[in-house]
């Protein structure tokens, strides 16, 4: 029998010739498109999910590359911070009150922050209204600011201290400004980096004759001039006229009143005729006399002869009381000395001047400066030797932030100002007078200056977390905002403005107007962005437009301040506060153009956090090498 | 009964409408689409993740060998090379040269106390590597006049009664002064005196005129001192760099080898006030690094897709300030954008890194110093100690 033939269903259906009421299940029906539509979705749902790790991909990256950023920028600023130094030497450091000059403001506080936070080292802060805007893990940037604290930005060049250039417009745009930082922890309270009233360590040469300042028209704040000594010196600004003034006949009190008796001596000695020898009769004639005045001068304060007459080789003051005056007799004696071998004098008074004993006078000389440097720190009745600074020369001096504040008014201004007392942890001896303002150094002066040296904090004990803090990297294209530029500079702290110590004849603004300013002499003062802060308003400027350095250039940037350049932010007058202030923003990519980005200012970045590294925050100006 | 009519029947083989054919082909078409645009955005994105990791890689590279090069400073002697060039400043009168040594004079046994009593002879005029310029040893005192300027006309007498070279009671200082900076040249000079020393020392110079004792070059405009506003007299490691700087020369400086001479590390060069901007006159910071900036390629074979990585190092004095300078650049080989990445950083001394070699004659390949700690008796010599 054979098998009946295998049919496909479509012969089966050709073969069917009855009506069909319901059709039967369609066997090959396609997908719905509803079903295409979910499967689209789970389609799209796994690309994206895909296409959506592959940028996270590239932020691994780009955070990878910016660790290395970080790593090498918290290098440089830590270096920076240790081997760099505050020194701005052509700056007022004296005043008869520390609100009078700047010289204890922020900027010149041994904090990172501080000391790298300028046109020379490398790290600007970031405009307020731009931090403001930026969101951060744990909203960290907000309570940097919230605590007073600023973010900053960092030049695109490495440090090197290269005439201001390290951010110099020219220099290319780099990755690492997209880095901002922040320094978490609070800065402790440091020691001064001078005591305003008076600015102490004095140096001068062991041995040398008694130390006379050149003056300002002995410029105490109340005009007199305080017993001159000379005026041979030519008028250097206009009429104002520059005077010698014998610190030590001032400072040594009713002991230094006879220096002068010497100081006259020498000078007599050092200015008479230039054409005449060593040996000449009239020169060894005042040679002796210097000696005689320094001897009789030593004799009527009791000084132990040995301090002076060169028999012996001192290992340790002859006597315990008085031992600045000592010091002092034996740093003149070791100048007279040679003076009177050169011109073969044989003896003064008791004193004989042969090679052996004017070999000792010296040796004594630099020994009882050495000791006296290094062991009595607060005691200021003589100089430190210039040839051999220590660290035992700077006293640890601190603010009394506890205690009561003294009240005054500014100079020049009328208004009232306070401040804290400075504490040390030993009481000040021999105080004596500041150069600058001799007047103001009486007894009930600095009796009444100081604070209880109980309160002295920077011999204490402390934990190492109390001296760490930590600085800390984040990433955001801040640059892309609008106004990047354009925004104000953050404030700049009232410290940074250089002025003049009071003076006679002088107000509140020639004060404000009259100190040089130099970039080489005073990187931490001034805003910081003051090479890249652009000269005029640059609300209608268009993007693009040119911004060459140079003060007459506008639209343009500040840049460099050489020597006799009168600078535009140095002033009262209202353009010049705007620029000192970075009021019109600042070429701050350094490419010498008005850039904007497209971001809107109303727009908040999340900042990402790159790295952050501990540091040991120093409290005193100390450097490394 | 009607008859039941009868249904029309349904096309099996019914074709797509029109519409349904431009869905699905238009469905079809944002299918490939979106795979060819995922697949192209996947292939950048691995693309340049890829780069970026290969350029994260060689800067890092860049970064750990600038830092290898902060502490070791083979961009200034290789010790291990036994290439005589790559020990070139081994020479007389360069920075690593051999200075002369002096015997340490030991008291007591450094194993029970570690205390040593030195000599303080001021008759020593080798380097003691050991020595620690104690500020209470009175033959390190600057002994000279230092209220003494170059037009003062000798009135202070004759201090070198007191110090200097010659037959001076206390010449220790002034030799060692002379004896480093004729050695090591102006950098090592700053960098092993102390800090708060006065650089400038009594010795014979006729072009004094009997007026001051100090030689000339260390008071008055020289290749050692700037002019500091007219000033003239013996001054202090801030002011002599004040907007001025010493550098050393590196055995590959980018201006060339013909730059390697003892002249250059016995230079000042104005990098502050004054610097003039044409990079191509000799007083600039674009000579200056010439001079000074190493030049060396890290990956000689490199595919050529690769970028181009150099690792450069400069070091100077300025300002007082110690400056090692590292730099790390590259260019995108596609889009050709430089990338920098230059940073200061501490590391060793040149003192450091001369006590880091063991002695020996360029081109013998003496090796790393061994120091096994503080007075051991199996350290290895080096540049600093090489007793004959």
């Amino acid at each position: 029998m054979l098998a009946p033939p295998i049919r496909s269903p479509h012969q089966t259906r050709e073969k069917r010739s009855d009506p069909v009421i319901c059709p039967q299940p369609h066997v090959r029906r396609a997908f719905t498109l509803f079903e295409v539509a979910l499967s689209l979705a789970l389609v799209s749902f796994g690309v994206i999910s895909v296409l959506m790790l592959l940028p996270a991909g590239i932020k691994a990256q780009q955070m990878a590359r910016y660790q290395i950023l970080a790593s090498a920028k918290a290098l440089e600023l830590v270096e920076a911070y240790n081997a760099t130094h505050n020194g701005n030497p052509a700056i007022d450091v004296e005043a008869n009150a520390p609100w009078n000059v700047h010289i204890n403001g922020k900027n010149l506080q041994p904090d990172l922050e501080s000391r790298v936070a300028s046109y020379r080292y490398g790290m600007f802060p970031l405009p307020t209204d731009i931090a403001k805007r930026l969101d951060s893990d744990g909203d960290e940037i907000q309570r940097v600011l919230g605590d007073g604290g600023v973010l900053y930005y960092s030049q695109p060049l490495a440090t090197t201290g290269f005439q201001e250039n390290g951010f110099a417009p020219s220099t290319p745009p780099n990755e690492a400004q997209r880095l901002v930082m922040g320094v978490v922890g609070y800065p402790q309270n440091n020691a001064l980096l001078h005591l305003p009233e008076k600015a102490w360590p004095y140096y001068a040469a062991y041995p040398s004759p008694p130390v006379q300042v050149v003056h300002h028209q002995n410029a105490d704040a109340d005009t007199a001039d305080l017993r001159p000594i000379h005026e041979d010196f030519p008028a250097l600004t206009g009429n104002v006229r520059w005077r010698a003034m014998l610190w030590e006949d001032l400072s040594l009190g009713t002991s230094g009143a006879g220096l002068r008796d010497v100081h006259a001596a020498y000078w007599n000695y050092f200015t008479c005729d230039p054409a005449l020898l060593l040996g000449d009769a009239t020169l060894a004639d005042l040679a002796r006399r210097y000696a005689e005045a320094l001897i009789a001068w030593c004799i009527t304060q009791s000084i132990p002869a040995a301090c002076y007459n060169g028999q012996s080789v001192l290992t340790d003051f002859p006597d315990p009381a008085n031992r600045h005056l000592q010091v002092v007799a034996a740093r003149i004696m070791g100048h007279v000395g040679p003076i009177m071998l050169a011109n073969s004098i044989p003896s003064a008074g008791l004193v004989t001047f042969d090679l052996a004993n004017v070999s000792r006078m010296h040796e004594n000389a630099i020994f009882l400066g050495n000791q006296f440097a290094a062991r009595y720190p607060y005691d200021w009745g003589a100089p430190r030797p210039l040839q051999r600074a220590i660290m035992m020369d700077t006293p640890l001096i601190e603010y009394d932030l506890m205690g009561p504040q003294r009240p005054g008014t500014i100079f020049g201004d009328g208004k009232a100002a306070s401040w804290w007392k400075p504490v040390t942890p030993h009481p000040v001896v021999n105080p004596g007078v500041s150069m600058t303002y001799p007047k103001l150094g009486t007894q009930a002066f600095w009796d009444g200056l100081w604070g209880p040296t109980a309160n002295s904090t920077l011999t204490a004990p402390f934990e190492p977390a109390e001296r760490c803090r930590q600085l800390v990297f984040w990433a955001v294209d801040w640059q892309s905002y609008e106004d990047f530029e354009t925004a104000p500079s953050a404030p700049v702290d009232a410290g940074r403005y250089a002025k003049y110590a009071p003076r006679p004849n002088a107000n509140f603004a020639t004060l404000c107007g009259g100190a040089k300013w130099m970039d080489h002499h005073m990187f931490g003062y001034r805003n910081p962005e003051k090479m890249i802060v652009f000269n005029g308003d640059m609300t209608s400027v268009s993007t693009g437009t040119s911004t060459p350095p140079g003060k007459s250039s506008n639209p343009g940037v500040h840049g460099p301040d050489h020597f006799g350049g009168q600078t535009n932010d140095q002033g009262l007058g209202a353009a010049e506060m705007n620029r000192f202030i970075g009021r019109w923003g600042a070429d701050r990519n350094a490419n010498q153009q008005l850039d904007r980005g497209a971001v809107p200012r109303s727009t908040r970045m999340r900042a990402v956090t790159v790295a952050r590294y501990n540091y040991y925050d120093l409290r005193v100006p100390a450097v490394i090498r | 009964m009607l008859p039941v009519q009868p249904i029309r029947r349904l096309s099996l083989r019914q074709a797509f409408s029109l519409i349904e054919v431009m869905i699905a082909i238009m469905l079809g078409m944002l299918l490939i689409y979106a795979a060819m645009a995922g697949f192209r955005v996947a292939s950048q994105s691995i693309t340049s993740a890829n780069r970026m990791a290969l350029e994260n890689s060689l800067l890092r590279a860049g970064f750990h060998e600038a830092l290898n090069e902060v502490d070791l400073w083979t961009a200034y002697d290789d010790p291990e090379s036994t290439v005589a060039a790559d020990q070139y400043l081994r020479r007389a009168q360069m920075p690593f040269a051999q200075l002369p040594t002096t015997q340490r004079i030991m008291a007591s046994s450094p194993a029970t106390t570690e205390a040593y009593v030195y000599s303080e002879s001021e008759m020593d005029i080798g380097w003691d590597h050991a020595y620690p310029w104690p500020a209470s040893s009175s033959r390190t005192w600057w002994r000279a006049n230092a209220a003494e300027w170059h037009n003062s006309r000798g009135r202070s007498g004759n201090y070198t009664l007191f110090s200097g070279i010659g037959g001076s009671p206390h010449p220790w200082l002034a030799s060692q002064m002379d004896m480093l900076q004729t050695n090591l040249g102006y950098y090592g000079f700053c960098d092993y005196l102390p800090p708060s020393m006065l650089y400038a020392y009594i010795g014979p110079d006729p072009r004094q005129a009997g007026r001051i004792d100090l030689l000339r070059d260390f008071v008055s405009p020289s290749n050692f001192r700037n002019g500091d506003g007219g000033t003239e007299f013996a001054q202090g490691r801030y002011r002599c760099t004040k907007d001025t700087s010493y550098l050393l020369v590196p055995l590959k400086p980018v201006g060339g080898a013909g730059l390697i001479t003892t002249g250059n590390v016995r230079r000042i060069w104005r990098t502050g006030v004054g610097a003039t901007a044409d990079p191509n006159a000799n007083d600039s910071v674009t000579s200056f690094m010439k001079h000074g900036l190493s030049s060396r390629n890290q990956l000689d074979q490199k595919p050529s897709h690769w970028p181009e990585v150099k690792v450069q190092v400069a070091r100077f004095l300025s300002h007082n300030r110690f400056v090692t300078l590292s730099k790390i650049g590259f260019t995108n080989s596609i889009t050709g954008q430089p990338l920098e990445l230059s940073f200061t950083s501490i590391g060793t001394t040149l003192r450091g890194a001369r006590q880091q070699r063991k002695p020996g004659a360029p081109g013998t390949g003496a090796g790393w110093a061994k120091w096994w700690g503080p007075n051991e008796t199996d350290n290895d010599r080096h540049l600093d100690y090489n007793p004959q």
